[in-house]
Protein backbone atom coordinates (compact mmCIF):
# COMPACT_ATOMS: atom_id res chain seq x y z
CA UNK A 1 0.00 0.00 0.00
CA UNK A 2 1.49 3.30 -1.20
CA UNK A 3 1.23 5.82 1.75
CA UNK A 4 1.91 9.67 0.56
CA UNK A 5 3.18 12.92 2.64
CA UNK A 6 1.53 15.80 1.57
CA UNK A 7 3.21 19.07 1.83
CA UNK A 8 1.55 22.33 2.09
CA UNK A 9 3.37 23.67 -1.32
CA UNK A 10 2.38 20.55 -2.56
CA UNK A 11 -1.29 20.75 -1.88
CA UNK A 12 -1.47 24.76 -2.54
CA UNK A 13 0.32 23.93 -6.68
CA UNK A 14 -2.08 21.04 -7.42
CA UNK A 15 -5.27 22.87 -5.77
CA UNK A 16 -4.26 26.89 -6.75
CA UNK A 17 -6.44 28.05 -9.84
CA UNK A 18 -4.07 28.49 -12.54
CA UNK A 19 -3.61 32.55 -13.29
CA UNK A 20 -5.98 32.54 -16.43
CA UNK A 21 -9.21 31.89 -13.85
CA UNK A 22 -10.72 34.90 -13.93
CA UNK A 23 -14.64 36.23 -13.48
CA UNK A 24 -15.84 37.80 -17.05
CA UNK A 25 -14.91 41.53 -16.65
CA UNK A 26 -18.11 42.61 -17.45
CA UNK A 27 -19.20 40.60 -14.21
CA UNK A 28 -19.45 44.16 -11.91
CA UNK A 29 -21.73 45.61 -14.40
CA UNK A 30 -24.14 42.39 -14.59
CA UNK A 31 -24.18 42.43 -10.67
CA UNK A 32 -25.05 46.36 -10.76
CA UNK A 33 -28.13 45.55 -13.41
CA UNK A 34 -29.35 42.62 -11.98
CA UNK A 35 -30.01 44.34 -8.24
CA UNK A 36 -31.53 47.20 -10.50
CA UNK A 37 -34.09 44.94 -11.75
CA UNK A 38 -34.56 42.80 -9.29
CA UNK A 39 -37.34 43.86 -6.54
CA UNK A 40 -34.31 42.54 -4.43
CA UNK A 41 -34.84 43.20 -0.53
CA UNK A 42 -38.03 42.26 0.36
CA UNK A 43 -37.87 39.55 2.83
CA UNK A 44 -34.94 41.67 4.66
CA UNK A 45 -37.22 44.56 5.04
CA UNK A 46 -39.68 42.78 6.57
CA UNK A 47 -37.53 41.65 9.17
CA UNK A 48 -35.84 44.88 10.04
CA UNK A 49 -38.71 47.67 10.56
CA UNK A 50 -36.18 50.28 10.05
CA UNK A 51 -35.20 49.32 6.99
CA UNK A 52 -38.68 50.45 5.16
CA UNK A 53 -37.49 53.48 4.87
CA UNK A 54 -34.12 53.35 3.02
CA UNK A 55 -34.76 52.81 -0.05
CA UNK A 56 -32.67 52.61 -3.19
CA UNK A 57 -32.02 55.26 -5.50
CA UNK A 58 -29.95 55.94 -9.16
CA UNK A 59 -31.24 54.73 -12.46
CA UNK A 60 -32.90 57.63 -14.03
CA UNK A 61 -35.87 55.42 -15.31
CA UNK A 62 -36.51 54.80 -11.10
CA UNK A 63 -36.70 58.71 -10.75
CA UNK A 64 -39.45 59.17 -12.95
CA UNK A 65 -40.74 56.37 -11.86
CA UNK A 66 -40.83 57.50 -8.75
CA UNK A 67 -42.04 60.71 -9.15
CA UNK A 68 -45.38 59.32 -10.96
CA UNK A 69 -45.69 56.93 -8.31
CA UNK A 70 -45.51 60.53 -6.17
CA UNK A 71 -48.19 61.62 -7.84
CA UNK A 72 -50.09 58.60 -7.43
CA UNK A 73 -49.25 58.55 -3.55
CA UNK A 74 -50.93 61.99 -2.85
CA UNK A 75 -53.93 61.28 -5.23
CA UNK A 76 -54.29 58.12 -3.15
CA UNK A 77 -53.61 59.02 -0.14
CA UNK A 78 -56.30 62.23 -0.84
CA UNK A 79 -59.17 59.66 -1.43
CA UNK A 80 -57.97 57.63 1.38
CA UNK A 81 -57.87 60.45 3.92
CA UNK A 82 -61.64 61.75 2.70
CA UNK A 83 -62.83 58.04 3.67
CA UNK A 84 -61.18 58.71 6.75
CA UNK A 85 -61.36 61.69 7.54
CA UNK A 86 -61.59 62.89 11.02
CA UNK A 87 -58.14 60.43 11.88
CA UNK A 88 -55.91 62.94 13.25
CA UNK A 89 -52.89 61.12 12.05
CA UNK A 90 -51.44 64.12 10.85
CA UNK A 91 -48.95 64.74 7.63
CA UNK A 92 -47.14 62.37 6.19
CA UNK A 93 -43.10 62.93 5.61
CA UNK A 94 -42.10 60.44 2.35
CA UNK A 95 -38.43 60.23 0.63
CA UNK A 96 -38.03 59.29 -2.65
CA UNK A 97 -34.12 59.10 -2.13
CA UNK A 98 -33.68 62.33 -3.58
CA UNK A 99 -36.40 64.11 -2.00
CA UNK A 100 -38.25 64.59 1.19
CA UNK A 101 -42.31 65.37 0.49
CA UNK A 102 -44.78 66.38 2.96
CA UNK A 103 -48.12 65.39 2.57
CA UNK A 104 -51.35 66.29 3.95
CA UNK A 105 -53.36 63.20 3.59
CA UNK A 106 -56.65 65.41 4.32
CA UNK A 107 -56.00 67.62 1.61
CA UNK A 108 -53.30 66.29 -0.71
CA UNK A 109 -51.22 69.35 -0.84
CA UNK A 110 -47.64 68.18 -0.98
CA UNK A 111 -44.75 70.12 -0.43
CA UNK A 112 -40.89 69.18 -0.90
CA UNK A 113 -39.05 69.64 2.08
CA UNK A 114 -35.55 69.51 1.25
CA UNK A 115 -34.12 68.34 -2.34
CA UNK A 116 -30.69 68.49 -3.90
CA UNK A 117 -28.79 67.21 -1.05
CA UNK A 118 -27.76 63.89 -2.27
CA UNK A 119 -29.12 60.44 -1.15
CA UNK A 120 -31.18 60.77 1.78
CA UNK A 121 -32.72 58.20 4.22
CA UNK A 122 -33.42 57.29 7.64
CA UNK A 123 -35.80 59.79 7.81
CA UNK A 124 -37.49 60.46 11.77
CA UNK A 125 -39.54 62.82 12.93
CA UNK A 126 -39.88 64.06 16.57
CA UNK A 127 -42.54 63.38 18.87
CA UNK A 128 -44.73 66.62 18.46
CA UNK A 129 -43.79 66.24 14.65
CA UNK A 130 -41.48 70.04 14.68
CA UNK A 131 -38.16 68.90 14.18
CA UNK A 132 -37.41 66.23 10.71
CA UNK A 133 -33.92 64.31 10.63
CA UNK A 134 -32.42 62.24 8.30
CA UNK A 135 -29.10 60.71 6.56
CA UNK A 136 -27.74 61.93 3.24
CA UNK A 137 -25.14 60.64 1.48
CA UNK A 138 -22.93 62.30 -0.97
CA UNK A 139 -19.54 61.83 -2.27
CA UNK A 140 -18.29 63.42 0.26
CA UNK A 141 -19.45 61.14 3.11
CA UNK A 142 -22.67 60.59 4.95
CA UNK A 143 -24.19 63.15 7.21
CA UNK A 144 -26.54 63.26 9.77
CA UNK A 145 -28.83 66.25 9.09
CA UNK A 146 -31.54 68.09 11.09
CA UNK A 147 -33.95 70.91 10.01
CA UNK A 148 -37.23 72.33 11.37
CA UNK A 149 -40.83 71.07 10.12
CA UNK A 150 -41.85 74.77 10.33
CA UNK A 151 -39.24 75.99 8.15
CA UNK A 152 -35.36 77.10 8.61
CA UNK A 153 -31.87 75.43 7.03
CA UNK A 154 -30.84 72.02 7.56
CA UNK A 155 -28.53 72.05 10.53
CA UNK A 156 -25.56 69.17 9.39
CA UNK A 157 -25.91 67.56 13.23
CA UNK A 158 -22.85 65.10 12.14
CA UNK A 159 -19.93 64.60 9.49
CA UNK A 160 -17.82 61.43 8.99
CA UNK A 161 -20.25 59.43 11.05
CA UNK A 162 -21.53 56.24 9.89
CA UNK A 163 -25.15 55.61 10.95
CA UNK A 164 -25.40 51.85 12.12
CA UNK A 165 -27.16 49.52 12.06
CA UNK A 166 -28.78 50.39 8.76
CA UNK A 167 -31.79 47.50 8.43
CA UNK A 168 -31.99 46.92 12.19
CA UNK A 169 -34.54 49.29 13.76
CA UNK A 170 -34.36 53.03 14.42
CA UNK A 171 -31.10 54.68 13.82
CA UNK A 172 -32.04 58.00 15.70
CA UNK A 173 -34.83 58.90 17.80
CA UNK A 174 -35.60 62.18 19.28
CA UNK A 175 -36.26 62.29 22.87
CA UNK A 176 -40.16 62.86 23.90
CA UNK A 177 -39.32 66.43 24.71
CA UNK A 178 -37.46 67.15 21.18
CA UNK A 179 -34.51 68.65 22.98
CA UNK A 180 -32.39 65.45 21.94
CA UNK A 181 -31.31 63.33 19.09
CA UNK A 182 -30.21 59.65 19.97
CA UNK A 183 -28.29 57.97 16.83
CA UNK A 184 -27.14 54.29 16.32
CA UNK A 185 -23.54 55.10 14.63
CA UNK A 186 -20.37 53.21 14.12
CA UNK A 187 -17.04 54.86 15.47
CA UNK A 188 -14.08 52.90 14.28
CA UNK A 189 -15.58 49.30 14.40
CA UNK A 190 -17.82 49.71 17.37
CA UNK A 191 -21.82 50.54 17.39
CA UNK A 192 -22.09 53.56 20.17
CA UNK A 193 -24.67 55.81 20.81
CA UNK A 194 -24.32 59.65 19.66
CA UNK A 195 -26.32 62.37 21.71
CA UNK A 196 -27.15 65.50 20.13
CA UNK A 197 -28.62 68.52 22.03
CA UNK A 198 -30.91 70.54 19.66
CA UNK A 199 -30.27 73.93 20.60
CA UNK A 200 -26.88 73.98 21.31
CA UNK A 201 -25.57 71.49 18.07
CA UNK A 202 -23.56 69.72 20.67
CA UNK A 203 -22.69 66.47 20.66
CA UNK A 204 -20.83 63.14 22.49
CA UNK A 205 -21.39 59.60 22.54
CA UNK A 206 -22.88 58.19 25.37
CA UNK A 207 -22.95 54.63 26.71
CA UNK A 208 -20.98 52.00 26.60
CA UNK A 209 -18.95 50.57 23.58
CA UNK A 210 -21.29 48.30 21.38
CA UNK A 211 -24.36 50.10 22.28
CA UNK A 212 -26.85 50.51 19.37
CA UNK A 213 -30.54 50.88 18.37
CA UNK A 214 -31.62 53.83 20.75
CA UNK A 215 -35.07 54.10 22.05
CA UNK A 216 -36.49 56.70 24.39
CA UNK A 217 -38.42 55.66 27.01
CA UNK A 218 -41.75 57.46 27.65
CA UNK A 219 -40.32 59.67 30.48
CA UNK A 220 -37.55 60.54 28.61
CA UNK A 221 -35.60 59.05 32.01
CA UNK A 222 -33.97 56.92 30.01
CA UNK A 223 -32.80 54.89 27.20
CA UNK A 224 -32.99 51.64 25.97
CA UNK A 225 -31.02 49.93 23.68
CA UNK A 226 -29.03 46.70 21.70
CA UNK A 227 -25.79 46.07 23.20
CA UNK A 228 -23.20 43.60 22.04
CA UNK A 229 -21.92 41.88 24.61
CA UNK A 230 -19.27 39.27 24.74
CA UNK A 231 -20.37 38.86 21.11
CA UNK A 232 -24.12 38.71 21.86
CA UNK A 233 -26.53 41.09 21.29
CA UNK A 234 -28.64 41.81 24.18
CA UNK A 235 -31.06 44.48 25.68
CA UNK A 236 -30.45 46.87 28.15
CA UNK A 237 -31.26 50.26 29.88
CA UNK A 238 -29.45 53.28 30.79
CA UNK A 239 -29.63 56.75 32.06
CA UNK A 240 -31.04 59.14 28.99
CA UNK A 241 -27.34 61.29 29.95
CA UNK A 242 -25.34 57.88 29.80
CA UNK A 243 -24.48 58.12 33.20
CA UNK A 244 -24.16 54.82 35.22
CA UNK A 245 -23.80 51.35 34.76
CA UNK A 246 -25.91 50.34 31.90
CA UNK A 247 -28.45 47.28 32.84
CA UNK A 248 -29.15 44.37 31.10
CA UNK A 249 -32.90 43.27 31.19
CA UNK A 250 -33.82 41.02 27.97
CA UNK A 251 -32.49 37.90 30.82
CA UNK A 252 -31.95 34.84 29.01
CA UNK A 253 -32.97 34.75 25.25
CA UNK A 254 -31.57 31.15 24.62
CA UNK A 255 -29.56 31.05 21.62
CA UNK A 256 -31.39 34.24 20.50
CA UNK A 257 -30.04 37.70 20.02
CA UNK A 258 -31.74 40.87 20.50
CA UNK A 259 -32.91 42.40 16.63
CA UNK A 260 -33.55 45.89 17.86
CA UNK A 261 -35.12 47.90 20.61
CA UNK A 262 -39.09 48.49 19.02
CA UNK A 263 -41.01 49.91 21.41
CA UNK A 264 -41.60 51.09 25.01
CA UNK A 265 -44.76 50.36 26.54
CA UNK A 266 -46.83 53.63 27.10
CA UNK A 267 -45.95 53.32 30.80
CA UNK A 268 -43.01 52.52 30.47
CA UNK A 269 -42.80 49.07 31.98
CA UNK A 270 -42.21 47.02 28.93
CA UNK A 271 -39.81 47.03 26.19
CA UNK A 272 -41.39 45.13 23.00
CA UNK A 273 -38.47 43.50 20.67
CA UNK A 274 -37.56 40.86 18.30
CA UNK A 275 -35.00 38.15 18.72
CA UNK A 276 -33.18 35.92 16.01
CA UNK A 277 -30.88 33.09 16.18
CA UNK A 278 -28.09 33.38 13.95
CA UNK A 279 -28.83 32.03 11.14
CA UNK A 280 -32.36 33.60 11.04
CA UNK A 281 -34.23 30.22 10.72
CA UNK A 282 -36.07 31.20 14.28
CA UNK A 283 -36.96 34.21 15.47
CA UNK A 284 -39.81 35.43 18.16
CA UNK A 285 -41.23 38.47 19.55
CA UNK A 286 -40.56 39.19 23.39
CA UNK A 287 -40.99 41.73 25.96
CA UNK A 288 -38.69 42.55 28.55
CA UNK A 289 -39.46 43.98 31.84
CA UNK A 290 -37.75 47.71 32.18
CA UNK A 291 -37.48 47.45 36.23
CA UNK A 292 -37.08 44.13 37.11
CA UNK A 293 -35.40 42.59 33.89
CA UNK A 294 -35.99 39.52 32.15
CA UNK A 295 -37.83 38.80 29.13
CA UNK A 296 -41.30 37.23 28.27
CA UNK A 297 -41.40 34.84 25.29
CA UNK A 298 -44.52 36.03 22.99
CA UNK A 299 -44.51 33.76 19.95
CA UNK A 300 -43.58 30.38 19.94
CA UNK A 301 -45.00 28.67 16.55
CA UNK A 302 -43.55 31.09 13.90
CA UNK A 303 -40.98 32.92 12.54
CA UNK A 304 -42.31 36.60 14.02
CA UNK A 305 -40.43 39.64 13.83
CA UNK A 306 -40.84 43.30 13.93
CA UNK A 307 -43.57 44.04 16.42
CA UNK A 308 -45.22 47.01 16.61
CA UNK A 309 -47.31 47.99 19.88
CA UNK A 310 -50.21 50.23 19.17
CA UNK A 311 -50.27 54.04 20.76
CA UNK A 312 -52.56 52.79 23.65
CA UNK A 313 -50.12 49.98 24.56
CA UNK A 314 -52.87 46.98 23.56
CA UNK A 315 -52.45 45.25 21.07
CA UNK A 316 -49.18 44.01 18.97
CA UNK A 317 -48.91 43.54 15.08
CA UNK A 318 -45.98 41.85 13.70
CA UNK A 319 -44.68 40.59 11.14
CA UNK A 320 -44.54 36.57 10.25
CA UNK A 321 -42.15 35.44 7.48
CA UNK A 322 -42.69 31.41 7.90
CA UNK A 323 -41.95 29.35 4.90
CA UNK A 324 -41.56 31.39 1.85
CA UNK A 325 -41.49 35.07 1.39
CA UNK A 326 -45.07 34.90 -0.77
CA UNK A 327 -46.80 33.40 2.64
CA UNK A 328 -46.03 36.06 5.09
CA UNK A 329 -48.43 37.92 7.18
CA UNK A 330 -48.85 40.23 9.30
CA UNK A 331 -50.41 38.92 13.01
CA UNK A 332 -51.85 40.89 16.12
CA UNK A 333 -52.42 39.76 19.47
CA UNK A 334 -52.55 41.66 22.48
CA UNK A 335 -50.15 43.33 24.86
CA UNK A 336 -49.71 39.89 26.89
CA UNK A 337 -49.47 37.71 23.59
CA UNK A 338 -52.76 36.25 24.19
CA UNK A 339 -55.47 35.92 20.86
CA UNK A 340 -52.87 36.12 18.36
CA UNK A 341 -54.33 35.61 14.78
CA UNK A 342 -53.73 36.61 11.50
CA UNK A 343 -54.79 39.71 10.08
CA UNK A 344 -54.05 39.92 6.59
CA UNK A 345 -51.59 37.56 4.55
CA UNK A 346 -48.85 38.43 1.74
CA UNK A 347 -48.46 41.75 4.05
CA UNK A 348 -45.81 43.57 5.87
CA UNK A 349 -46.21 45.53 8.81
CA UNK A 350 -45.83 49.33 8.42
CA UNK A 351 -46.80 50.37 11.85
CA UNK A 352 -50.06 52.02 13.59
CA UNK A 353 -51.93 55.22 12.67
CA UNK A 354 -50.96 57.90 15.42
CA UNK A 355 -54.71 57.25 16.71
CA UNK A 356 -54.51 53.80 16.93
CA UNK A 357 -57.44 53.07 14.34
CA UNK A 358 -55.77 52.01 11.39
CA UNK A 359 -52.49 50.06 10.52
CA UNK A 360 -50.60 50.96 7.72
CA UNK A 361 -49.77 47.64 5.61
CA UNK A 362 -47.77 46.17 2.85
CA UNK A 363 -49.73 43.92 0.59
CA UNK A 364 -48.53 41.55 -1.51
CA UNK A 365 -50.88 39.29 -3.03
CA UNK A 366 -49.86 36.65 -5.30
CA UNK A 367 -49.35 37.51 -8.81
CA UNK A 368 -50.81 41.06 -8.27
CA UNK A 369 -49.79 44.60 -7.99
CA UNK A 370 -48.59 45.26 -4.14
CA UNK A 371 -50.70 47.54 -2.72
CA UNK A 372 -50.29 50.01 0.47
CA UNK A 373 -53.31 49.48 2.37
CA UNK A 374 -54.77 50.52 5.49
CA UNK A 375 -57.04 48.60 7.76
CA UNK A 376 -58.60 48.56 11.43
CA UNK A 377 -56.83 45.75 13.60
CA UNK A 378 -60.34 43.97 13.54
CA UNK A 379 -59.82 43.43 10.09
CA UNK A 380 -62.41 45.59 8.11
CA UNK A 381 -62.48 49.06 6.67
CA UNK A 382 -59.39 47.72 4.43
CA UNK A 383 -58.74 50.29 1.95
CA UNK A 384 -55.68 50.83 -0.97
CA UNK A 385 -53.79 54.18 -0.78
CA UNK A 386 -51.73 53.58 -3.77
CA UNK A 387 -50.81 50.54 -6.01
CA UNK A 388 -46.98 50.01 -7.33
CA UNK A 389 -45.59 47.05 -9.34
CA UNK A 390 -42.77 46.29 -6.72
CA UNK A 391 -41.65 46.44 -3.25
CA UNK A 392 -42.71 49.64 -1.56
CA UNK A 393 -39.28 49.18 -0.14
CA UNK A 394 -37.77 49.78 -3.00
CA UNK A 395 -39.14 52.94 -3.89
CA UNK A 396 -40.57 55.09 -0.97
CA UNK A 397 -39.55 55.92 2.44
CA UNK A 398 -42.00 56.48 4.50
CA UNK A 399 -41.32 58.74 8.22
CA UNK A 400 -43.19 56.05 10.06
CA UNK A 401 -41.96 54.97 13.38
CA UNK A 402 -43.09 51.74 14.08
CA UNK A 403 -45.25 53.21 17.16
CA UNK A 404 -43.02 56.00 17.56
CA UNK A 405 -46.09 58.64 18.37
CA UNK A 406 -46.49 61.09 15.19
CA UNK A 407 -48.58 64.13 14.48
CA UNK B 1 -23.39 72.58 15.28
CA UNK B 2 -19.94 70.82 17.07
CA UNK B 3 -19.82 67.39 17.33
CA UNK B 4 -16.06 66.16 18.17
CA UNK B 5 -14.83 65.00 14.51
CA UNK B 6 -11.64 64.22 16.51
CA UNK B 7 -14.05 61.19 18.13
CA UNK B 8 -16.46 60.48 15.44
CA UNK B 9 -13.79 61.07 12.26
CA UNK B 10 -14.07 57.71 10.21
CA UNK B 11 -12.84 57.87 6.87
CA UNK B 12 -15.06 56.16 3.91
CA UNK B 13 -13.26 53.23 4.28
CA UNK B 14 -15.06 49.28 3.81
CA UNK B 15 -17.45 49.91 6.80
CA UNK B 16 -18.79 52.94 5.86
CA UNK B 17 -19.13 51.69 1.85
CA UNK B 18 -21.18 48.34 3.91
CA UNK B 19 -23.02 50.53 5.75
CA UNK B 20 -24.39 52.99 2.56
CA UNK B 21 -25.12 49.37 0.95
CA UNK B 22 -26.92 48.42 3.20
CA UNK B 23 -28.77 51.76 3.00
CA UNK B 24 -29.73 50.85 -0.15
CA UNK B 25 -26.97 53.02 -1.97
CA UNK B 26 -26.35 50.18 -4.99
CA UNK B 27 -23.34 52.38 -6.01
CA UNK B 28 -21.60 51.77 -2.78
CA UNK B 29 -22.39 47.59 -3.50
CA UNK B 30 -21.10 47.89 -6.85
CA UNK B 31 -17.59 49.28 -5.68
CA UNK B 32 -17.61 46.65 -2.61
CA UNK B 33 -18.20 43.75 -5.19
CA UNK B 34 -15.95 45.18 -7.99
CA UNK B 35 -12.73 45.04 -5.22
CA UNK B 36 -13.53 41.30 -4.05
CA UNK B 37 -15.32 39.80 -7.01
CA UNK B 38 -12.12 38.38 -8.62
CA UNK B 39 -11.16 36.82 -5.65
CA UNK B 40 -14.49 35.17 -4.76
CA UNK B 41 -14.51 33.59 -8.52
CA UNK B 42 -11.14 32.21 -7.60
CA UNK B 43 -11.85 30.93 -4.36
CA UNK B 44 -15.27 28.86 -5.22
CA UNK B 45 -13.58 27.83 -8.92
CA UNK B 46 -10.70 26.15 -6.49
CA UNK B 47 -13.28 24.50 -4.91
CA UNK B 48 -15.79 23.35 -7.35
CA UNK B 49 -12.92 23.46 -10.24
CA UNK B 50 -15.02 24.58 -13.47
CA UNK B 51 -15.63 27.75 -14.60
CA UNK B 52 -19.84 27.30 -14.94
CA UNK B 53 -19.80 26.07 -11.08
CA UNK B 54 -17.80 28.56 -9.90
CA UNK B 55 -19.33 31.96 -12.11
CA UNK B 56 -22.90 30.66 -10.79
CA UNK B 57 -21.83 30.38 -7.02
CA UNK B 58 -20.12 33.87 -7.09
CA UNK B 59 -23.14 35.37 -9.10
CA UNK B 60 -25.43 33.64 -6.47
CA UNK B 61 -22.90 34.94 -3.62
CA UNK B 62 -23.41 38.61 -4.91
CA UNK B 63 -27.18 39.04 -5.65
CA UNK B 64 -27.81 37.35 -1.95
CA UNK B 65 -25.83 39.98 -0.59
CA UNK B 66 -27.48 42.74 -1.68
CA UNK B 67 -30.66 40.96 -0.54
CA UNK B 68 -29.71 39.86 2.92
CA UNK B 69 -26.74 42.85 3.38
CA UNK B 70 -29.27 44.64 5.55
CA UNK B 71 -28.81 41.88 8.42
CA UNK B 72 -25.10 42.22 8.68
CA UNK B 73 -25.07 43.42 11.99
CA UNK B 74 -21.58 44.29 11.92
CA UNK B 75 -19.93 46.20 8.56
CA UNK B 76 -17.00 45.78 9.57
CA UNK B 77 -17.05 41.71 9.42
CA UNK B 78 -18.68 41.80 5.74
CA UNK B 79 -15.86 40.04 4.03
CA UNK B 80 -15.66 37.51 6.29
CA UNK B 81 -19.87 37.26 5.92
CA UNK B 82 -19.58 37.38 2.16
CA UNK B 83 -17.10 34.26 2.05
CA UNK B 84 -19.24 32.39 4.04
CA UNK B 85 -21.79 33.15 1.52
CA UNK B 86 -19.99 31.89 -0.80
CA UNK B 87 -18.31 28.93 0.70
CA UNK B 88 -22.19 27.64 1.04
CA UNK B 89 -23.30 28.26 -2.10
CA UNK B 90 -20.27 26.14 -3.22
CA UNK B 91 -21.49 23.37 -1.19
CA UNK B 92 -24.94 23.78 -2.41
CA UNK B 93 -23.48 23.64 -5.81
CA UNK B 94 -21.32 20.06 -5.09
CA UNK B 95 -24.98 18.61 -2.78
CA UNK B 96 -27.04 19.09 -5.59
CA UNK B 97 -25.19 18.87 -9.05
CA UNK B 98 -24.27 15.62 -10.14
CA UNK B 99 -22.42 16.60 -13.10
CA UNK B 100 -19.77 17.79 -10.31
CA UNK B 101 -19.28 14.07 -9.75
CA UNK B 102 -19.44 13.06 -13.80
CA UNK B 103 -16.38 15.14 -13.88
CA UNK B 104 -14.66 14.14 -11.23
CA UNK B 105 -14.52 10.70 -12.42
CA UNK B 106 -13.05 12.01 -15.53
CA UNK B 107 -10.65 13.03 -13.84
CA UNK B 108 -9.50 9.96 -11.78
CA UNK B 109 -9.41 7.86 -14.85
CA UNK B 110 -6.11 9.19 -16.43
CA UNK B 111 -4.13 6.19 -15.19
CA UNK B 112 -0.74 5.08 -15.33
CA UNK B 113 0.06 7.71 -12.34
CA UNK B 114 3.58 7.65 -10.68
CA UNK B 115 3.17 8.10 -7.30
CA UNK B 116 5.89 9.20 -5.15
CA UNK B 117 7.33 7.73 -2.40
CA UNK B 118 6.53 8.62 1.12
CA UNK B 119 9.44 10.80 1.41
CA UNK B 120 9.56 12.67 -1.69
CA UNK B 121 7.20 15.50 -2.55
CA UNK B 122 4.69 14.53 -4.10
CA UNK B 123 3.81 17.93 -5.80
CA UNK B 124 6.74 17.43 -7.97
CA UNK B 125 5.48 16.06 -11.03
CA UNK B 126 2.33 16.97 -13.17
CA UNK B 127 1.07 13.63 -12.63
CA UNK B 128 1.28 14.18 -8.87
CA UNK B 129 -0.39 17.47 -9.52
CA UNK B 130 -2.97 15.44 -10.96
CA UNK B 131 -3.44 13.09 -8.46
CA UNK B 132 -4.37 15.16 -5.62
CA UNK B 133 -6.86 16.59 -7.43
CA UNK B 134 -8.14 13.53 -8.56
CA UNK B 135 -8.42 12.54 -4.94
CA UNK B 136 -9.46 16.35 -3.83
CA UNK B 137 -12.54 15.55 -5.98
CA UNK B 138 -13.60 12.79 -3.92
CA UNK B 139 -13.61 14.70 -0.64
CA UNK B 140 -17.17 16.36 0.33
CA UNK B 141 -17.87 20.18 0.05
CA UNK B 142 -16.59 20.66 3.77
CA UNK B 143 -13.21 19.30 3.40
CA UNK B 144 -12.73 20.84 -0.12
CA UNK B 145 -13.70 24.08 1.69
CA UNK B 146 -11.38 23.81 4.26
CA UNK B 147 -8.64 22.83 2.42
CA UNK B 148 -8.82 25.37 -0.23
CA UNK B 149 -9.48 28.10 2.42
CA UNK B 150 -6.63 27.19 4.18
CA UNK B 151 -3.65 25.68 1.45
CA UNK B 152 -4.78 28.25 -0.92
CA UNK B 153 -5.96 31.10 0.44
CA UNK B 154 -3.21 30.81 2.98
CA UNK B 155 -6.53 31.87 5.72
CA UNK B 156 -5.33 31.31 9.50
CA UNK B 157 -6.85 29.12 11.45
CA UNK B 158 -9.13 32.32 13.16
CA UNK B 159 -9.87 34.05 9.53
CA UNK B 160 -11.54 30.33 8.78
CA UNK B 161 -13.55 30.28 12.28
CA UNK B 162 -15.14 33.74 11.38
CA UNK B 163 -15.71 32.16 7.47
CA UNK B 164 -17.56 28.79 8.86
CA UNK B 165 -18.54 30.09 12.41
CA UNK B 166 -17.33 27.64 14.33
CA UNK B 167 -14.59 27.70 17.02
CA UNK B 168 -10.93 27.62 16.24
CA UNK B 169 -10.50 24.27 17.94
CA UNK B 170 -13.23 22.61 16.20
CA UNK B 171 -11.85 24.33 12.70
CA UNK B 172 -7.94 22.75 13.33
CA UNK B 173 -9.49 19.64 14.03
CA UNK B 174 -11.98 19.21 10.52
CA UNK B 175 -9.02 21.02 8.66
CA UNK B 176 -6.55 18.07 10.05
CA UNK B 177 -9.57 15.61 9.20
CA UNK B 178 -9.95 17.39 5.52
CA UNK B 179 -6.08 16.95 4.90
CA UNK B 180 -5.96 13.19 6.14
CA UNK B 181 -9.01 12.53 4.20
CA UNK B 182 -6.78 13.88 0.97
CA UNK B 183 -3.90 12.00 2.24
CA UNK B 184 -5.85 8.57 2.17
CA UNK B 185 -7.62 9.17 -0.70
CA UNK B 186 -4.43 9.17 -2.72
CA UNK B 187 -3.85 6.48 -0.84
CA UNK B 188 -6.61 4.81 -1.81
CA UNK B 189 -6.25 5.33 -5.29
CA UNK B 190 -3.25 3.76 -6.27
CA UNK B 191 -3.33 1.11 -4.50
Amino acid sequence: VSTFTLTDAAIERALAPDLHVAAPNDFTDQIAAAIAARPGRSAVWLLHPGAWRRQLPLATRMLLLLLLLGVLLVGAIAVASLQHRGAANGHVIVGNSTELLDIDPETGDTSTLVTNMGYLFAVTRSVDGSLISFWTSTIDGLALQIFGKSGGDVRQAATNVTPHPVGQGQIDVFSPDGRSLASGVMVGREQRILLVDIASGEGGLIGPPGAGNPLWSPDGKSIAFSWMLEGRSVLAVMAADGTGDPRVISGDLGDLDDSGTNNFSPDGAWVYFGAERNDFQESHIFRARVDAGGSEQLTFDMTAAAPALSPDGTLVAYADWSGSIDKRGVWIMDADGGNQHLLLADAANDGWSNDGEFLLLEWQPPNAPHELVVLRPDGTDQKTLMTFERSCADVCAKDLGWGQPRP
Amino acid sequence: VNIDAGVLAEPLHNASLVTRAQAGDQVAFTRLIDERHQQLYRTAWAILRNDEDALDATQETCLGAWRELPRLRDPSRFDAWLMRSLVNHCRTALRSRKRVSVRELQLETSGGLEIPSRDRDIGESLAANDAIRGAFARLNAEQRTYLVLHYVEHRSITEIAAIVEAPEGTVKWRLSEARRALENRLARENR
